[in-house]
């Protein structure tokens, strides 16, 4: 009684086995061609939604001699089963393109000064040392310029302007910032004039005649910051007191 | 066969369709190395995968730059995929005659082909995390951080690259002659070779970012190094010092 019952589930099986061949035999023949990559092709089983599809890769690709690789594939080689294709290729593009909108919109300006939204944060006091930067402590009016190493201050605000620094480069650090770096010589404002042998001091709006080279270089002053100017601006300036003090001042 | 060839012959390629070769290289890595072997379009893909990765880094290149300036966007987005074309022209000769010297007999155009496909996947990865790098560039503004955060986020996209670039060499020169155990080796070495020559690449074309000190500049003066850099960014979030 079990045998013929085991014979009987053996025929239904053989059965069922064959319409499964039959059936997939005649999917395959029947399935579409679909460009994948330009000159790539990819074949996809029909199969019910129930179980994944499998996509058979066709590598029997006519090649340009020049490319040839030369080892040789054999027929079973050239079919790769490949995992599904679940998604669309356009999702890559979608967060490109998503990223892009991003990136034009926080960029545009959203006040009269230019500020966008991607620049919006305040800034925290990350900066980066190096030549050139200026920087102002916190309720401190100087302002310090980082030059080779060492912080010097820029002795007055003609100086500031004479030298071509710019306001909206000064950056504001907490009080004691300086404390921790070497101080360098001050950066001065002078002036001379072609019809003048003399050197000038610019500050507080005066001029102060430096006397001799002595005075010169025992005052620290550098030579980088010497300006040459016309000598009726010159003369215009009101005397301030000369250097060092109490000489009278030479005829311009 | 041949109608499909006239098919392909006649379309001509659009940005869509170069796109697709990054899910094809994702999805499909094994068959799409094993094209590479064959030699199967390699100029079809090279020019896919030139277009994806330049578009991607240019992307993200333009989300660097945007923590600075406007000039700072387009410089960035300029400059990133320079930087990875630049490294990949530097490097890519001596992969391929240090491949020869040890028996390989692929073309210069697989080489390339390969080392295009880890950039492709690099800059992939680059923009996936581009969302994460927006979020924090428009909800922080520390500098040290973010140029921290972006080394994080390159290194990961770099080692997802260059595990894409051994594992296509380990596809392409499958076999039993007794170069391949060399070729692997040699493969390895230039990936370290490649990692100095990127950085050293970066150091020399940044800023990428744009310090908040700093007005634009196309190019920053040369001195310091990248890993000296580094380290100092490091101690600088962590209070110890401040980088110069």
């Amino acid at each position: 009684m079990r045998e013929r019952q085991s014979a009987k589930l053996d025929t239904w099986l053989d059965l069922l086995a064959d319409v499964v061949a039959e059936r997939l035999a005649q999917r395959d023949s029947a399935a579409p061609t679909v460009p994948l990559v330009d000159g790539i092709t990819e074949r996809l089983e029909q199969q019910p939604s129930s179980e994944p599809p499998v996509a058979l890769v066709s590598l029997e690709h006519e090649t340009s001699e020049e490319e040839t690789a030369p080892e040789e594939v054999s027929e079973d080689e050239s079919l790769v089963v490949v995992p599904p294709l679940p998604y669309s290729n356009g999702l890559v593009l979608r967060l490109a393109a998503v990223v892009c909108v991003i990136v034009v919109l926080i960029n545009i300006p959203l006040n009269s000064q230019g500020v966008a939204l991607a620049r919006a944060v305040p800034g925290v006091s990350s900066i980066l040392i190096r030549n050139g930067l200026l920087v102002q402590e916190e309720g401190s009016e100087e302002i310090w310029e980082y030059y080779q190493g060492a912080f010097r201050h820029i002795s007055s605000l003609d100086a500031f302007h004479a030298h071509g620094y710019q306001w909206r480069n000064v950056h504001t650090v907490a009080p004691g910032f300086l404390e921790n770096y070497p101080k360098g010589k001050p950066r001065h404002l002078l002036m001379h004039c072609s019809q003048s042998p003399h050197f000038y001091l610019i500050a507080d709006g005066k001029k102060h005649w430096i006397s001799s080279l002595e005075a010169f270089n025992s005052a620290g002053f550098e030579w980088d910051d010497t300006v040459r100017i016309n000598c009726d601006f010159l003369r215009n300036l009101p005397d301030g007191e000369s250097i060092p003090p109490g000489l009278p001042f030479p005829e311009l | 066969m041949l109608a499909e060839t006239n098919v392909n012959e006649t379309r001509r390629p659009t940005t869509a369709s170069h796109l697709s070769i990054i899910e094809t290289i994702l999805r499909e890595r094994r068959a799409f190395f094993e094209q590479i072997r064959l030699g199967h379009d390699l100029n079809v893909k090279m020019r896919a995968m030139l277009i994806s990765s330049v578009m991607f880094l240019a992307l993200y290149g333009a989300v660097l730059g945007s923590t600075s300036s406007l000039w700072q966007t387009l410089s960035s987005a300029v400059k990133l995929p320079l930087l990875f074309l630049a490294t990949l022209v530097i490097c890519a000769p001596t992969l391929y005659f240090f491949n020869l010297i040890f028996g390989s007999n692929q073309s210069l155009s697989q080489n390339i082909a390969i080392m295009l496909t880890a950039i492709t996947v690099t800059a992939v990865v680059l923009l996936s995390f581009a969302p994460i790098v927006l979020f924090f560039m428009l909800s922080s503004s520390n500098y040290q951080f973010f140029k921290l955060l972006n080394v994080g986020v390159f290194s990961v996209a770099g080692l997802i690259g260059v595990s894409f670039l051994n594992q296509g060499m380990q596809s392409v020169t499958l076999g039993n002659d007794p170069g391949v155990k060399a070729r692997r080796m040699v493969v390895r070495l230039w990936i370290v070779v490649y990692a100095f020559v990127g950085s050293q690449m970066a150091w020399t074309l940044r800023p990428f970012i744009g310090a908040p000190s700093m007005e634009f500049e196309l190019f920053r003066q040369l001195g310091g190094n990248f890993y000296t850099n580094i380290v100092a960014s490091f101690s600088e979030l962590l209070g110890f010092g401040i980088v110069r």
